[in-house]
C-alpha cells in the first residue's frame, strides 16, 4: 500500500540528510531572490535543481548542483567532515536565428569543448542560443544546515555574492 | 482639395497593390515591396495602393515610402548590393520562423515541468512553516519528498506524479497532478507501531485508493507510523502560466491536510 515510504533510503541519522536539508534552504533562498525551481534531478550524494530568473535583465536560468562526493557514511563523515561541491551555473540567452551568428557561435562551441573547469574560477561555455558562467566551490554543510534564520541568511547571501559574479561576467555577451 | 495619403499600414501586413511592367500584383507587405525594388525586381517607379489612399501613387512619389527606398538604396555602383539585400532578407525570414520556434517550445517546455514547480513551492512553504527538507528523490516526472520538524520531530511525505505532462493534456484537461500527503510521528511504543501495522496489512488490499481515502503505515526502523490520503490536485491552482506561485494557497492546503492527518494519527493510537 504504502509505496511512498518504499522509495526513501530511510536514513539513520540526521547526519545523513544534510544535503537535502541545505538543498531545501537553497531552493527557498532562490524562491526569496526570484528563482522559480523548475527541474530536479535527486538521488544519492548528488542534487541538481534548475531555477528560472524572472526578470532578470540578463540571467535567464541558474543551475545549482550538490555533490557530496566525501559519501554519507560515518566514516566518510569523519574523514572529509559536511564538505561538498557546489557547483553554480549561471545561463543567458540570446535566441540567436541569424545564420551568420551561428557560424560563428559554433567555431567557440569548439574551442570550449576541452576547457576544464577550474576550482573557484568562473568557466564560460557558449552553446549556440545560450552561454554559461560557472563556478564551482567546495562548501562545509554544516555553514549553512540546522542554523535556523543565520544559516538561512548565510546561504542567501553567498548565492547572491556568487550569482552576482557570474551575471556580470555574462554581461557583455547579453545581447539586447 | 487634395485628399491626404494615409499613412503607411504595417511593415508585415498584406496591404499594397502594385502596378509595374509586368501588370498589376499584390496584396503584398510593404517590406517584400521594398525588398523587390531594392533587388531590381520592380522599378521604383512603379504605382502603389493600398487601402485609403485616393489614387495610384509611384512608390518613389509617395510621402511615406520614397524615403525608405532611398534610406536603403544601396550607393551606386555596389555590384554585392543586391546579393547582400537577398541575403538580409532570407535571414529575417529564417529568424522569425526560429523566434515563433521558441514560443510554441516555450509553451511545452512550460506545460511539462509545472509539476517541478510545484514541487520547488511546495519545498519553500513547507520549510517556511518550521520543517526541513530531509530527503529528496525525483526521477522527472515523480518527485518524492519528506521533511522533518527538527522540534517535535514530526515528519511530513509528500508525493507528486504528474497526470497531465504533454501540452495537449494539459491543455484540454488542465495541470493535473496526483498528490500523496502523509503525516508521520515517532511512537515509543512498540505495541501501538504494530498495530498500525496491523492496519497498513488491511490497507494493502487497496490497489488504487479513492480520494479522502486515509492509510496507515509504519516505518519499523525509524520507529514512526505514518498516516497518507491520495488527492488529485490542479496545479495551476498553485502555480499561474507566468510561473507565478500562491504560497498563501498552499501553505493553506498543506495545513488544513496535515490537521487533519495528525488527527486521524492522534485518534487512531490513542
Amino acid at each position: 500500500m504504502f509505496g511512498i515510504l518504499n522509495k526513501f533510503n530511510h536514513k539513520a541519522e540526521i547526519r545523513e540528510s544534510k544535503d537535502e536539508i541545505l538543498v531545501g534552504e537553497i531552493v527557498r533562498a532562490m524562491a526569496r531572490q526570484g528563482g522559480t525551481a523548475v527541474t530536479f534531478l535527486a538521488n544519492n550524494d548528488y542534487q541538481r535543481v534548475k531555477f528560472r530568473i524572472v526578470g532578470d535583465p540578463i540571467l535567464s536560468y541558474v543551475y545549482v548542483t550538490l555533490d557530496r562526493k566525501t559519501g554519507t557514511g560515518i566514516v566518510g563523515a569523519a574523514v572529509f567532515g559536511s564538505k561538498a561541491t557546489l557547483t553554480v551555473s549561471a545561463e543567458t540567452k540570446n535566441y540567436i536565428a541569424d545564420p551568420d551568428d551561428l557560424v560563428a557561435m559554433y567555431r567557440t562551441d569548439l574551442a570550449n569543448l576541452f576547457r576544464m573547469p577550474v576550482l573557484g574560477g568562473i568557466r564560460l561555455n557558449h552553446e549556440l542560443n545560450s552561454i554559461f558562467a560557472t563556478t564551482t566551490l567546495v562548501i562545509d554543510i554544516d555553514n549553512y544546515v540546522l542554523k535556523g534564520e543565520p544559516g538561512v541568511q548565510a546561504l542567501m547571501a553567498h548565492l547572491q555574492h556568487t550569482i552576482q559574479e557570474l551575471r556580470e561576467r555574462l554581461r557583455p555577451f547579453k545581447k539586447a | 482639395m487634395a485628399t491626404a495619403i494615409p499613412p503607411l499600414p504595417p511593415g508585415d501586413a498584406p496591404a499594397f497593390f502594385v502596378r509595374g511592367p509586368a501588370g498589376q500584383i499584390g496584396p503584398i507587405s510593404g517590406q517584400a515591396l521594398l525588398q523587390q525594388i531594392l533587388q531590381g525586381l520592380l522599378p521604383d517607379t512603379s504605382t502603389i495602393w493600398y487601402q485609403g489612399m485616393p489614387d495610384w501613387v509611384p512608390a518613389r512619389e509617395h510621402p511615406g515610402f520614397g524615403p525608405l527606398i532611398a534610406q536603403h538604396r544601396p550607393p551606386a555602383g555596389d555590384p554585392h548590393a543586391a546579393a547582400r539585400a537577398d541575403d538580409d532578407e532570407k535571414d529575417r525570414i529564417f529568424g522569425k520562423l526560429v523566434k515563433a520556434s521558441w514560443e510554441y517550445y516555450n509553451e511545452h517546455v512550460a506545460a511539462s515541468h509545472i509539476d517541478e514547480v510545484l514541487v520547488g513551492a511546495i519545498i519553500t512553504c513547507t520549510l517556511d512553516n518550521g520543517f526541513s527538507l530531509i530527503d529528496l528523490t525525483s526521477d522527472g516526472g515523480r518527485h518524492y519528498l519528506r521533511f522533518e520538524n527538527m522540534q517535535n520531530a514530526s515528519r511530513i511525505v509528500v508525493q507528486v506524479q504528474h497526470l497531465t505532462s504533454g501540452l495537449v493534456d494539459a491543455k484540454v484537461l488542465g495541470q493535473r497532478a496526483s498528490v500523496v500527503i502523509g503525516y508521520g510521528e515517532r511512537v515509543a511504543d512498540f505495541q501501538r507501531v504494530w498495530q498500525a501495522l496491523k492496519a497498513e496489512y488491511k490497507s494493502g488490499y487497496l490497489q488504487s485508493p479513492e480520494p479522502g481515502t486515509i492509510t496507515v503505515d509504519a516505518d519499523m526502523a525509524s520507529g514512526y507510523v505514518y498516516v497518507q490520503v491520495d488527492m488529485y490536485w490542479n496545479i495551476e491552482d498553485y502555480v499561474k502560466p507566468d510561473y507565478a506561485i500562491d504560497y498563501a494557497r498552499l501553505t493553506t492546503h498543506i495545513g488544513a491536510t496535515v490537521h487533519a492527518l495528525g488527527k486521524y494519527l492522534r485518534g487512531r493510537l490513542g
